[in-house]
């Protein structure tokens, strides 16, 4: 009937990588990104080591977005982000999450 | 000699055995053959029986030469039917129980009486996105039903308009009207209403070809269905499920009662429960037990749960509070599976896109809003609830599953890895993998908590519309398709698969496998048929 037709997607997007040290992708990697208030999202990383998380809401600021990467063997090291400012519209953010082994 | 004479005596035995065992069943059997002028000998044609003054059917499938044969049946007439689309009987089936037929079929007057929803999105012309809504239209009725009309595009967005208004527990047979409309967007119901005139009668004849599914062949024809049709028209069963003994219970989408089936003797009882909110749509839609064995229904738009205690027949109602309450209110979820671990019974509230938590001590409700950091629509739908009452919901509404974690509240949320997938309902394995239906992309699949991943198997048929999943002791999932009146039955392991034609138009909802028989039974209501259906394997 139309009524669960989806909205247009106007909220915050993240999106990014998960790489190696030497800069090379890493596939099935877990990706978290936190609220302030503790609820999360949970994705894993493509064969390119790229992830997309779901539209979050308009009203989320961007900086009280947590974004972390696990995988088993390895450990984070650094994720950067850009744009870090909130916008309107908002724009996507896009992160990059390095880890190394160990 | 003496070999020769202790086998004779062996054999003897084995025969007597084998008579004795067969006398009621082979040896009085209804049994014939199916063929058609175009065809010869037809394989995968359903042949239903039911006896004359009779609530139940039995249905068989023919085999690769057209043979069929019933299991033993009670003496008396029978009423014949079959089930081949594009075909009918050449006459008026009527049989005794012990004879052998010989059916012919003919090429039916009337193909569009026999398409399933499934037929008609494969044959009507249309981009997806012009079909996708239509999947909203079949909770309640047919495409056929769409098809034969005749509106223009600003006449059927009248009917559309109208449609806003009926509860989504509306059944032709009964039409419920909600308190407030449902929302919608009118230019997206503009579109709907200009397409559906393009595929309609409106010009005077469909100006596309009738295309139809394949008939069952092969593992799809070695199964026997039985339907226990219900006493009134308007029964509704939504979810179903069997208990130790056998019993059959099932909860009606339309009218406030708990339905009971004796499926040995086909005693039916019904347990009315009160009605709490005056004017607002009746009927249940979950129906789940608990440890004890006790029964919980969400009570739908008369919102709050009512668990029904089975040794006591009695009712407890909890009532969603006032000023928690609103006009468009509605549970139509319940988890009560854990709730021995924290006393605590999970359930949604629908027109809040919230997660809802019962205290079974206080009798309050506490609300979680999972989706509240979400951009676009959402709609918590299954649940289904771990070994320490962590809740596992599904979004009706986009493409994710999501935990709340039961001691601290906080959410999770996982995508799917189909975008656009719309998991509807869901049950948890032995394991502790969470298994469940993706509604609008043609798939099943399955959770891993411990691992934070899913796996997906695609459904053999385009436009199946799976409601849900259950996974039986073997391993192997059964779903059923909401469009295609089919039963799916598909190894994990290897993707293989089976779709088992119901002899009916089937609305298939909540889905249960009773491990309890070998092998295996299959329950389902007939959402919009008033009756309960059975499904075993012969393998």
């Amino acid at each position: 009937m139309g009524m669960h037709d989806e909205a247009p997607d106007e909220g915050l997007v993240f999106f990014g990588f998960v790489k190696d040290a030497r800069g090379a992708p890493i596939a099935n990697a877990k990706v978290t990104a936190t609220m302030n208030s503790g609820n999360s999202f949970i994705v894993q990383t493509t064969a390119t080591g790229l992830y997309r998380l779901p539209t979050f809401s308009k009203q989320i600021n961007p900086a009280d977005v947590t974004i972390a990467c696990a995988k088993e063997g390895y450990k984070q090291t650094r994720v950067t982000r850009r744009p870090v400012v909130k916008a309107d519209p908002p724009k996507p953010v896009e992160t990059e999450c390095r880890m190394e082994r160990g | 000699m003496q070999d020769g004479a202790r086998l004779s005596s062996v054999v003897r035995h084995f025969l007597l055995a084998v008579l004795v065992l067969a006398a009621p069943a082979q040896a009085l059997a209804l049994s014939g053959r199916v063929s058609s002028a175009e065809e010869g000998p037809m394989e995968g044609v359903l042949v239903s029986a039911r006896g004359a003054g009779s609530s139940v059917t039995v249905t068989v499938v023919t085999g690769k030469d057209g043979s069929f044969s019933f299991p033993a049946l009670a003496p008396g007439r029978y009423s014949l039917s079959i089930r081949a689309v594009g075909y009918e009987p050449d006459s008026a089936g009527e049989a005794d129980a012990r004879e052998n037929l010989d059916l012919r079929l003919r090429k039916a007057a009337d193909l569009a009486a026999q398409l399933t929803n499934t037929e008609w999105f494969m044959s009507m012309p249309g981009t997806n996105e012009q079909k996708r809504p239509l999947i909203e239209c079949m909770s309640c009725h047919t495409f056929e039903r769409i098809a034969r009309t005749k509106y223009g595009a600003e006449q059927m967005f009248d009917v559309l308009k109208r449609m806003t208004t009926y509860a989504n527990n509306s059944t032709l047979q009964k039409v419920q009207i909600r308190k407030v409309e449902r929302k919608y967007d009118e230019q997206n119901l503009r579109k709907l209403a200009g397409y559906l005139a393009t595929v309609n009668l409106s010009s005077g004849a469909w100006s596309y070809p009738l295309k139809t599914l394949p008939r069952p062949s092969g593992r799809a024809t070695r199964v026997l269905i039985t339907e226990f049709d219900l006493p009134r028209k308007t029964i509704a069963p939504h979810d179903v499920r069997t208990d130790a003994s056998g019993l059959v219970w099932y909860s009606n989408f339309v009218e406030n009662f708990l339905g009971q089936l004796d499926p040995r003797t086909g005693k039916h009882v019904e347990f009315a429960y009160p009605v709490v909110k005056p004017g607002a749509p009746l009927g249940a839609l979950a129906l789940e037990a608990d440890q004890a064995g006790d029964l919980w229904l969400a009570a739908m738009f008369q919102t709050g749960l009512v668990k029904f205690d089975v040794r006591k027949k009695s009712f407890q109602l909890f009532r969603l509070p006032g000023e928690m309450n609103n006009d468009a209110s509605q549970q139509s979820m319940v988890m009560p599976a854990q709730s021995q671990v924290d006393g605590k019974v999970w359930s949604n509230e629908v027109s809040k896109q919230s997660i809802l938590r019962l205290d079974l001590k206080s009798g309050k409700y506490e609300l979680f809003d999972p989706f509240k950091m979400m951009g676009g629509s959402h709609s918590p739908y299954g649940l289904v609830a771990d070994a320490r009452n962590n809740l596992f919901f599904m979004d009706f509404g986009g493409e994710a599953i999501g935990r709340v974690d039961a001691g601290t509240g906080k959410t999770m949320i996982y995508p799917t890895p189909t975008p656009r997938s719309r998991p509807r309902r869901t049950m948890m394995d032995r394991d502790g993998k969470v298994w469940f239906a993706e509604f609008a992309a043609n798939k099943v699949a399955m959770f891993d908590p411990a691992k934070e991943t899913f796996q997906e198997w695609d459904l053999p048929t385009p436009h199946t519309y799976p409601y849900d999943v259950f996974v039986d002791r073997n391993g192997e999932l059964w779903s059923g398709s909401m469009s295609s009146d089919r039963i799916l039955r598909i190894d994990p392991r290897n993707g293989a698969s089976v779709e088992y034609l119901l002899p009916r138009q089937t609305n298939v909802r909540r889905v249960f496998v009773d491990n309890a028989t070998t092998p295996v039974t299959f329950w389902v209501g007939s959402n919009h048929g008033a009756s309960i259906v059975r499904l075993q394997p012969l393998d």
